[in-house]
């Protein structure tokens, strides 16, 4: 496919133009927006899709010698989302159950954990997790909170649980509430911010 | 279904605005066709919303220019008929049928007969749409009876309900594409979302009446009013719409993505700030069918 059809931009377009099509489109499709979700592979392809397209440019580019123009985001960890770490009475269930979820299985993985009575901290981080990929946002957040409660020191719990219970949880969807001036002015400062934040750890 | 899924419409260009007049027209002239005159006394924008969002995947896409009784005089502008809007044509036609079908359970006196007579106007091209598409007439139906059932049970839980009504939304879009798997996704959160904000716009009402409410039974509200969970149910709400967003850019739309990313990212967040400020009107506004 064109790469310069993938990430939306005429072949006139100026490196700058290329970049920001690109940083865009990262944004929109980054890994950590899919954290957990049943589209994840497919986000991925279009990730993989975007990066090969803006290499291919920029190496074009390069060759034909204009300016050099950086490269594309690299896969980061925690994207298959693997639950570990436990080691309790109910240990090898748990494991099926994280397999379970790690595969997409989530039906399995709730008829396995519906089987355990008794009901830990771990039972109620990985019902989180079930709830979670169902779209069960206000679930997760009850189980991730139980289990918090349960074992307040667990730091992977506590990662969960920021992670659902702030605005980062809505990745990389802005909802624009209100359009009067004062809101202008915050969006741009967000846009900003964001920018600075992009421009400064993600390598583009 | 409830009239929540809408454009901003001070966002949007003249022409997408346009453009979506000609699909919320092509689908009325489309549920005519084939379901008879009568079904599109109930057309709303929740089913513009589906076929927008199905036309937007087919590779050609026409218009026309149709009259019809409501705009007897000038001739309108319709998107063309296709397999997009058939899908959501029958959809729309099988749940009005069975919203109907609600009311004359839930409901006494002259709203009981009334929805019984329009049903009975109405059996002939339900049948019809039943007939298209039987894998969502019988999936709208066992969703409905499971809701049923969690309502009378008091359930208070905010998914759980809402994943039954979800899951209608999920089978209006079933096996239609290779994107289905997407389209699913979509519009299941897109679901859950309505049904979270129809309760939420119901506290008050819920509240004098005893009905089940399953925003009330799952704060235990203690006024008529969802003020003290405002934030929380703002927070759980946009997590919906974020996720139908994740699934909705996925897809590779020919055409109205500004139309479509208005309604998710700002008809939809400012119907949810409408609805949990207490300001939102549903039927109000410049628009007969309350456009914001």
């Amino acid at each position: 496919m064109d790469p310069y059809k993938v990430l939306g931009v005429s072949p006139s377009a100026s490196d700058d133009e290329v970049k920001r099509a690109y940083r865009d489109l990262a944004r929109k499709y980054h890994p950590d927006n899919y954290v957990d979700n049943p589209l994840a592979d497919l986000a991925k392809e279009k990730m993989q899709e975007i990066n090969d397209a803006y290499d291919t440019i920029m190496k074009q580019r390069q060759n034909g010698g204009s300016s050099s123009g950086g490269q594309s985001y690299t896969q980061q960890g925690g994207y298959s989302g693997s639950y570990g770490g436990y080691s309790g009475t109910n240990a090898g269930i748990y494991n099926q159950v994280r397999n379970a979820i790690n595969v997409g299985n989530i039906g399995m993985a709730e008829e396995l954990l519906s089987r355990i009575s008794q009901r830990d901290a771990e039972w109620h981080y990985l019902r989180a997790a079930v709830c979670y990929r169902k779209g069960w946002f206000d679930e997760a957040m009850q189980e991730i909170n139980q289990a918090c409660t349960m074992a307040p020191n667990n730091a992977e719990y506590r990662r969960m649980q920021s992670m659902l219970s702030n605005s980062s949880a809505y990745g990389g969807y802005r909802p624009m509430q209100q359009n009067d001036a004062m809101d202008c002015c915050t969006q741009l400062l967000c846009l900003n911010c964001l920018c600075s934040c992009c421009g400064g750890g993600g390598g583009c | 279904m409830f009239g929540f899924v809408r454009p901003l419409r001070g966002e949007l260009k003249v022409r997408e605005w346009e453009r979506f007049q000609s699909v919320y027209c092509g689908l009325c002239h489309t549920i005519r066709s084939h379901y008879g005159l009568l079904q599109t006394v109930m057309h709303s924008y929740d089913c513009t919303y589906l076929a927008l969002v199905l036309c937007a995947l087919e590779e050609e896409g026409g218009s026309c220019k149709k009259r019809c009784i409501m705009h007897p005089l000038r001739r309108r502008t319709c998107a063309a008929e296709s397999n997009g809007m058939r899908r959501a044509a029958a959809v729309s036609v099988i749940l009005t049928w069975h919203k109907l079908e609600d009311t004359v359970h839930d409901e006494h006196g002259l709203k009981r007969l009334g929805a019984r007579a329009l049903q009975f106007l109405l059996r002939r091209g339900y049948r019809r749409a039943a007939r298209d598409l039987p894998g969502f007439d019988t999936r709208t139906r066992a969703c409905l009876d499971e809701l049923g059932q969690l309502e009378r049970q008091k359930t208070a839980s905010l998914d759980r309900p809402a994943d039954a009504f979800a899951r209608i939304l999920r089978a209006a879009v079933a096996n239609y594409s290779a994107d289905s798997r997407i389209l699913e996704e979509m519009f299941y959160h897109t679901g859950r979302w309505i049904y979270l904000i129809d309760a939420c716009d119901d506290v008050a009402e819920d509240f004098g009446s005893g009905n089940y409410n399953p925003v009330i039974l799952r704060w235990q509200l203690t006024q008529p009013s969802v003020e003290p969970v405002k934030e929380a149910m703002n927070h759980t709400l946009l997590q919906s719409l974020a996720a139908s967003y994740h699934a909705y850019v996925l897809l590779r739309p020919y055409r109205d993505a500004g139309i479509i990313e208005n309604i998710l990212c700002q008809g939809l967040p400012e119907v949810t700030r409408q609805v949990l400020d207490g300001t939102f009107t549903n039927h109000g506004g410049k628009n007969r069918h309350g456009s914001l």
